[in-house]
């Protein structure tokens, strides 16, 4: 990052190609449309060069940092709003580094274990609102089950994915 | 703390957020509603001044991280990054990474997404898995503590492993394709569906198609059982063996399907399909 404050595009480089797949490949998840997918990794990687201070180091990880950012700014795109524009708040825990690749290798493993298992129900009720934008209500809706239902399956997927990361490594 | 340990006993608790509010704030949740905004202004006013709840959004957003970062990975077109440093006024060395010729550049709005890649981010996931086997290989400590993980993780490596197979098999240009038919018949136009209505999910291959005419696409319809109007699935063109495919395409979950159809549309494709249906089955 201090390369990229340093106006080097050699580091703007370096990170494109670290982390343009992951970034494309959450946008692609969100929108599945290559071309806004890359409009979207576009609009991350400008914004980190063009005001790299938009993230800072005690903030988490960059990885991390790049993941949310990405996945709000195609939810934006899907909303046509622009709900996700001060990205000053996004603060991420430290609890873990995602940073570095072994132990972030080791929590996405988890995390795929997590999902693959964890009822098909909460999966999507967790991914039509964290992946398609969806109001709880309108989850409610698609599903045709109960809000209270909703809620609690998205709360209960949260913590199953929280309690397989916080086993010590 | 997990989320379901934070409404529990503490010098704040009772005017603590509920934990959905949390999470739906971390997610950035639409509020369109009166009682949703009051809900979420109350949340990020009490974000401000307790540091507990700042924590606890932070973790969820970090879990978040994760889930987002675990999707299938698919990566960008190769001329992604010029285009990416000429809209920053940039000069790419192309020294540092594989990127198209200037001449090459074309406008983001007029390219689509090619079927094709999906495939690349099947591979792509499962190189992610075996690459995270490996690391947990590397250390037998680590291993120990996920050994239900890696039981797990190896199932699915072997499952995916096949997948990989079985697909590679199935999009390579060198493999042999022979449809057996009634002696001194026309090959025939033919589509394989695989549809699992829960998670929406759809695989969809055909042979035999006849070439498109000029700004023509194919499109895959989902026909709903429900007698509801037919769900686009897609569209796609053959290739110069007149065979296509098309995978996950983005449908909704939770529909049974009565049958399935292609029609010939538009270039781009349309909500409502024209007849004549061209492959019918269900």
């Amino acid at each position: 990052m201090q390369q990229i404050r340093a106006r080097r595009p050699e580091a703007l480089s370096r990170m494109y190609d670290l982390y343009s797949t992951l970034v494309y490949s959450i946008a692609m998840r969100v929108l599945r449309d290559g071309a806004a997918a890359e409009d979207v990794m576009q609009e991350v990687f400008l914004k980190i060069w063009q005001q790299p201070d938009s993230f800072a180091d005690q903030r988490g990880s960059l990885c991390g940092w790049l993941a949310v950012v990405t996945r709000n700014r195609a939810i934006d795109r899907v909303r046509g709003s622009r709900q996700f524009d001060n990205v000053d708040d996004l603060q991420l825990s430290n609890h873990f580094d995602l940073g570095a690749e072994a132990e972030r290798e080791i929590m996405l493993g988890r995390v795929w274990t997590v999902l693959e298992t964890m009822p098909a129900e909460q999966r999507q009720a967790m991914e039509m609102a964290f992946f398609e934008g969806h109001t709880h209500t309108e989850i409610a809706e698609k599903t045709g089950q109960p809000l209270g239902t909703i809620k609690t399956r998205i709360r209960t997927a949260l913590i199953t994915i929280r309690k397989a990361l916080e086993v010590p490594a | 703390m997990t989320p379901d340990q934070h409404s529990g006993p503490g010098p704040h608790s009772a005017s603590h957020p509920e934990m959905d509010e949390l999470i739906a704030y971390a997610m950035g949740t639409p509020a369109p509603t009166e009682a949703e905004r009051t809900a979420m202004d109350r949340v990020r006013l009490h974000l401000t001044e307790c540091a507990e709840c700042r924590t606890q959004v932070a973790q969820i957003r970090s879990d978040l991280a994760l889930a987002a970062m675990a999707v299938p990975q698919i990566a960008p077109p190769p001329e992604a990054k010029a285009r990416l440093f000429q809209v920053a006024g940039l000069e790419l060395n192309r020294t540092s990474a594989p990127a198209a010729a200037p001449e090459k550049v074309v406008s983001i709005q007029r390219r689509r997404f090619s079927p094709g890649v999906m495939w690349i981010g099947w591979a792509a996931a499962a190189a992610c898995l075996l690459y995270a086997v490996h690391v947990r290989d590397t250390s037998q400590a680590i291993r120990q503590q996920l050994r239900l993980e890696t039981a797990q993780l190896i199932q699915r490596t072997d499952s995916s492993a096949r997948a990989r197979q079985v697909l590679d098999l199935l999009n390579s240009p060198q493999a042999q394709r022979v449809t057996l038919i009634a002696a001194h018949t026309k090959p025939q136009p033919t589509g394989h569906a695989v549809y699992l209505p829960s998670r929406g999910a759809l695989v969809f291959t055909a042979s035999n198609l006849a070439p498109l005419p000029e700004n023509k696409t194919y499109e895959l319809w989902v026909i709903p059982a429900n007698g509801s109007a037919p769900i686009p699935a897609g569209t796609f063109q053959p290739n110069a063996h007149g065979m296509a495919s098309l995978v996950l395409p983005k449908l909704p979950h939770g529909v049974p399907a009565k049958a399935f159809g292609v029609t010939m549309e538009k270039a781009g494709g349309a909500t409502k399909p024209t007849l004549p249906i061209l492959l019918a089955g269900g």
